[in-house]
């Protein structure tokens, strides 16, 4: 699904955020990308939803090299992409039903099939009694799932997530990974980048350690998939 | 429960460049066209009410501004084609002296009828010329001209068959030295003095005029950028999902035109009162039939180009200023 290839990442500081990344995330899998603040984690998703374009070396997505992507066909691109932020950047002047339903208004959707599809992600999340409510009336907890329906409502490919537990309080955070699970069940692919070593140890998925922008290890699934 | 799609469909598209646009049956994207336009007007619409009170600030500013620039183009198409007209005449005009006898008048006319180069002679009185002032400028002067500071006037009509420059330059000298008159003069030199002092005050009007409606834009794009920042979240977040710039622009464009044509149409509001002020009688079409300069109020035409003027102003404005704070968030 998505494979990088000797990637390189200077910023304009001139300081190298990630020397030489070699990754692939097969389709259907769900990865955590771990390490310590400034290892490069954020960078590393940043350029695979091109926020960001690599200093030297390929990103290539479902086939397709993301450096062929010109200016005008990004936003076709990122509709692929489903991200998942450690705050949840919803919007405060309209309901949850309204903040999930973003993706899809912008992808020029029809009214009935947006109702059927936020309804679905609100269900998938549990908050579909709380549809009509803005965010800042939802505890963080419920706005980072609101974040996340917003994420998957336009069934994106792929879904990135920074620190999407980064302001949540342990029991939460363990939900939300719970959710992703979830949603790596139904087929998604996930990559997943969080500091938080002790909430995945027991998690069965791949978990790639970075260091100063190089990947220390590449740990295996500690337990098989249920 | 959400489906993911089938994983053939993510096969087929496997070495495809994203298309540009979705790969939509014609009518389909006609329709999603329509949808993303009216989408964009309900924006600006919640754009514009969403803070009422500034944004009627704004519009009655346009519209203030607009104003002395409508006004302008009213009289100046008013003036358009009188200027021939005008020229046309090949007359004396002969300004009386103030308070002059009855006999001393009728005395002129008889000296003046007796010379072979007048046709036609026509006398009128100050009341009659103030009377005509008004109704060619149309215009109530009482409210502008205190009394009537007029002159009578006698109008002499050349026989152009039976003179030459020579004895119009002469009949002038003579009728200059006539007892009771003030004034002597050719109608076409007073016509053309006039019309320079047109032309000028056409061109001052048109620099000042360039000047407000650039004040307009410049007004408009500053509201447009201050409504861009003021969602700047909203357009982040609407890029990172997938929105093109065209999408993002959209509703501030349709901002720009609501504020650009509801200022000018209260532009538009604010000439028909100031006119109305001026003479309540100005919006009469058939307001008078002497030749001369008439001034219409606002026609068809008139209000249109202010309209459109607004329009223009306001996409202007909207587009320079939203394309600002698009590019400032260059993800
Ligand atoms: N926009 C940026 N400009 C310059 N340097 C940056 C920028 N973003 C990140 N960095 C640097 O790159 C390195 C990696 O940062 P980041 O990818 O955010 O790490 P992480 O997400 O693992 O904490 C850090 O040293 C950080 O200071
Ligand atoms: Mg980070």
């Amino acid at each position: 699904m998505i494979e990088i290839q000797h990637l390189r990442k200077q910023y304009a500081s001139g300081q190298d955020a990630l020397r030489n990344i070699n990754l692939t995330i097969s389709q259907g899998e769900m990865i955590f990308l771990t390490g310590k603040s400034g290892a490069g984690k954020s960078t590393l998703l940043k350029l695979i939803a091109l926020l960001e374009r690599p200093s030297s070396g390929n990103i290539i997505f479902d086939g397709l090299d993301l450096a062929d992507i010109s200016l005008r066909q990004l936003p076709y691109f990122r509709r692929r992409i489903g991200f998942v932020f450690q705050n949840p950047t919803l919007l405060h002047d309209r309901s949850s039903f309204d903040n999930i339903a973003l993706p899809l208004v912008i992808s020029g959707y029809a009214t009935d099939e947006i109702v059927k599809r936020v309804r679905a992600s609100l269900d998938l999340v549990g908050l579909l009694k709380k549809s009509q409510q803005p965010p800042q009336n939802l505890s963080s907890g419920e706005q980072q799932r609101i974040g996340i329906a917003r994420a998957i409502v336009t069934r994106p490919e792929v879904i990135l997530a920074d620190e999407p537990t980064g302001n949540l309080d342990p029991e939460l955070s363990k939900e939300i990974m719970g959710l992703f699970s979830r949603l790596n069940q139904v087929g998604i692919t996930l990559a997943i980048a969080t500091h938080d070593l002790s909430l995945i140890n027991d998690m069965p998925y791949k978990k790639i350690a970075l260091c100063n922008g190089s990947i220390a290890s590449s740990g295996e699934v500690t337990q098989s998939h249920d | 429960m959400i489906k993911q799609e089938s994983p053939s469909t993510g096969a087929n598209r496997r070495h495809e460049l994203p298309p540009d646009k979705p790969q939509n049956p014609p009518i389909a994207n006609v329709r999603l066209w329509l949808n993303n336009h009216k989408q964009a007007l309900h924006r600006a619409k919640f754009h514009l009410t969403h803070n009422l009170f500034a944004s009627i600030v704004t519009i009655l500013v346009i519209a203030s501004t607009l104003t002395l620039p409508a006004s302008f183009q009213i009289l100046f198409s008013n003036l358009q084609g009188k200027e021939d007209q005008l020229a046309q005449h090949s007359g004396i005009s002969i300004f009386l002296q103030k308070n002059i006898a009855q006999e001393t008048i009728q005395q002129l006319q008889e000296q003046m009828t007796a010379k072979p180069e007048i046709k036609a002679l026509s006398y009128l009185s100050a009341a009659d010329v103030l009377a005509e002032f008004q109704a060619s400028v149309g215009i109530n002067s009482k409210k502008l001209l205190p009394g009537n500071p007029l002159p009578a006037v006698i109008y002499l009509t050349l026989d152009m068959a039976n003179s030459s420059a020579t004895t119009i330059q002469s009949l002038e000298q003579w009728l200059g030295e006539l007892h009771g008159v003030d004034l002597v003069q050719m109608d076409s030199q007073w016509i053309n003095q006039l019309f320079a002092i047109v032309d000028l005050v056409k061109n001052l009007s048109l620099l000042l005029a360039l000047f407000l409606i650039f004040s307009v834009l410049v007004i408009i794009g500053n509201t447009i950028r201050l409504l861009a920042q003021h969602y700047y979240d909203e357009i982040l977040v609407s890029k990172l999902m997938g929105a093109t710039d065209a999408y993002v622009r959209r509703p501030f464009l349709y901002s720009g035109v609501l504020f650009g044509l509801l200022g000018g149409f209260f532009a538009c509001v604010f000439v028909f009162l100031g006119f109305l002020w001026l003479d309540p009688e100005i919006t009469a079409v058939t307001h008078n039939s002497v030749n001369s300069l008439t001034i219409n109020g606002l026609n068809f035409t008139d209000i249109s180009s202010i309209l459109l003027l607004g329009a223009l102003l306001g996409i202007g404005g909207a587009w320079i200023a939203s394309n600002r704070i698009i590019n400032e968030i260059s993800i």
